[in-house]
């Protein structure tokens, strides 16, 4: 039980986030990630140990959340727009709070093929070759996604961020 | 910490309560519950009494001849059986049911990039003003990788009667890429010997659809497996293999005929040769001519008329020289052998707009 408890306080943050970027849904992720760790945690025999923990169920989670935006129900239901409720602060604090709904709405209307290697280089922190070998794309065509997730997000990088 | 995943955590804020729910669902999944008691020998027997019953209901009341995909080994399925209910749905426009406002969600772009393209067709979605087109995406590199995912949306144009495929100005969904082994028999698809997501079947079930086409094929390099998006309700459907250069590109965004800013919403003077030649060949595919006349230099046809299509897909392949500062050359090269190359002229005329010539 002891390992149990290291495993999922240790991973758990870190995978509903990267579900909740793929889906868009924090009910969904939290699914996702309780299905990874299910899976994980019974036939953990088969993990091989070729690369971290970390990674293999970062790809498990990201696996599971793609199998859902590619379903046919996911895309029968109605996204709702997130309505951020009146925010009562400084006018700081609103200015940043509008910010991160701005960065929200325009990150979930690129397309997935986009917006995925902008998640695993920016946020999984993988290299453009590992995000290649994941995707079975060539890594010309990862950086092409990349530059044009980051172009529909510019106002969101730095202009030194834009040119790498 | 990059600034942007800086960013990104905090739009996403505190997940402790996420976290702490995971962990007390996943700690009771694990554990075993107490074993279920033994069924009573009376109520086993009358449940496979009520099983044995409906196989046999089952196996009388469904007609095995529903479709023509499903004769088995030996008797291969003849599109043509069912070509001509398909053309027909086609012909009415009764194949497909377009619900635009699933496209809301697209994003709404000012400007289109050089690959992208819009639908001709115009729609109004609840709650907003404007007309509004789908943006299509021409791919790069469609020869020479998988250019399109399971789940992409894609416009398709194809129009045959030779086999099964009528799908003009149609919304497709990928449903298998190259590589993927595809069987289709008696309606049941399966991509690598695993039964399609159960959610796509439980739309057609619930539509009422069935998915005519017996395949049982190992898609190359250049073929797609395609499903209609928007299937009309209590329609037979073509599951079709389609080659990557019958694939008009994919849905990614929307434009607003009055804010977005495309050749193809308003012919001015102050676009690249290229966008003209894209518009030339566009109109020629999708329009009724008369841009396309305005866009020649020349009265003598098309050169590679048959291609047309191609031409505009393969986009990513042409290099534009400029000649002079009133005429270009457009060059299509696949740096492949034995595939040749293709070559044309556009010239500036006197308003500033360029004109494909000889």
């Amino acid at each position: 039980m002891r390992e149990f408890d290291a495993i999922v306080d240790e991973h758990t943050r870190y995978l509903v986030r990267i579900a909740y970027l793929y889906v868009k849904n924090w009910a969904t992720a939290e699914d996702i990630v309780q299905e990874v760790f299910v899976t994980y945690f019974q036939k953990s025999d088969q993990f091989r140990n070729e690369s971290s923990l970390k990674t293999y169920l970062t790809k498990m989670t990201a696996n599971r959340a793609k199998d859902y935006l590619r379903s046919w129900k996911h895309k029968k239901d109605v996204v709702f727009e997130t309505i951020f409720a009146q925010t009562k602060g400084t006018d700081e604090e609103v200015i940043q709070k509008e910010h991160l709904a701005s960065l929200e709405q325009k990150l979930f209307q690129l397309p997935l093929k986009y917006r995925e290697p902008l998640i695993l280089f920016y946020y999984d922190e993988q290299s453009i070759a590992d995000i290649a070998l994941y995707l079975q794309l060539n890594e010309n065509t990862v950086k092409t996604r990349l530059r044009r997730a980051k172009q529909q997000l510019k106002e969101f990088f730095s202009e030194e961020g834009l040119e790498e | 910490m990059d600034p942007f995943k800086k960013q990104l955590d905090e739009m996403m804020g505190d997940t402790r309560l996420q976290e702490s729910r995971i962990k007390q669902r996943v700690k009771s999944e694990l554990t075993p519950t107490p074993r279920k008691q033994k069924r009573s020998w009376h109520v086993q027997l009358v449940t496979a009494a009520v099983a044995a019953v409906a196989v046999f209901l089952f196996m009388t009341a469904v007609p095995f001849t529903q479709n023509s995909g499903n004769e088995g080994r030996g008797a291969p399925y003849d599109p043509l059986d069912d070509l001509a209910e398909i053309a027909t749905l086609q012909k009415k426009k009764q194949l497909s049911t377009i619900d635009y406002d699933s496209f809301a969600q697209l994003p709404v772009l000012e400007q289109l990039s050089d690959l992208q393209y819009v639908d001709k067709e115009t729609f109004t979605l609840a709650g907003k003003k404007g007309l509004y087109h789908t943006v299509i995406e021409r791919q790069e590199n469609l020869f020479d990788e998988a250019v399109y995912e399971a789940g992409d949306i894609v416009r398709t144009m194809t129009n045959t009667s030779s086999h099964l495929p009528i799908y003009e100005n149609a919304y497709y969904e990928i449903v298998a890429v190259p590589g993927d082994r595809v069987v289709l028999q008696d309606g049941k698809l399966t991509v690598n010997g695993k039964p399609v997501r159960s959610e796509l079947k439980e739309m057609y079930e619930e539509n009422g659809n069935t998915i005519a086409g017996g395949y049982d094929q190992l898609l190359n390099a250049r073929e797609y497996f395609l499903v209609n998006h928007f299937p009309a309700k209590n329609t037979m459907q073509a599951g079709t293999i389609t080659a990557v250069h019958k694939i008009y590109g994919e849905v990614v965004a929307l434009a607003e005929e009055s804010t977005t800013t495309s050749i193809y919403l308003e012919l001015e003077n102050d676009y690249t040769p290229e966008q003209y030649f894209d518009l030339y060949l566009y109109d020629q595919i999708f329009g009724d001519g008369s841009i396309s006349e305005r866009l020649s230099a020349s009265d003598l046809p098309f050169t590679h008329s048959n291609r047309l299509g191609e031409l505009f897909l393969e986009a990513s392949y042409r290099n534009i020289t400029y000649l002079s500062d009133t005429e270009v050359e457009i060059r299509y090269q696949y740096d492949r052998e034995a595939v040749g190359e293709y070559v044309f002229k556009m010239y500036k005329d006197p308003t500033g707009i360029w004109q494909w010539g000889m």
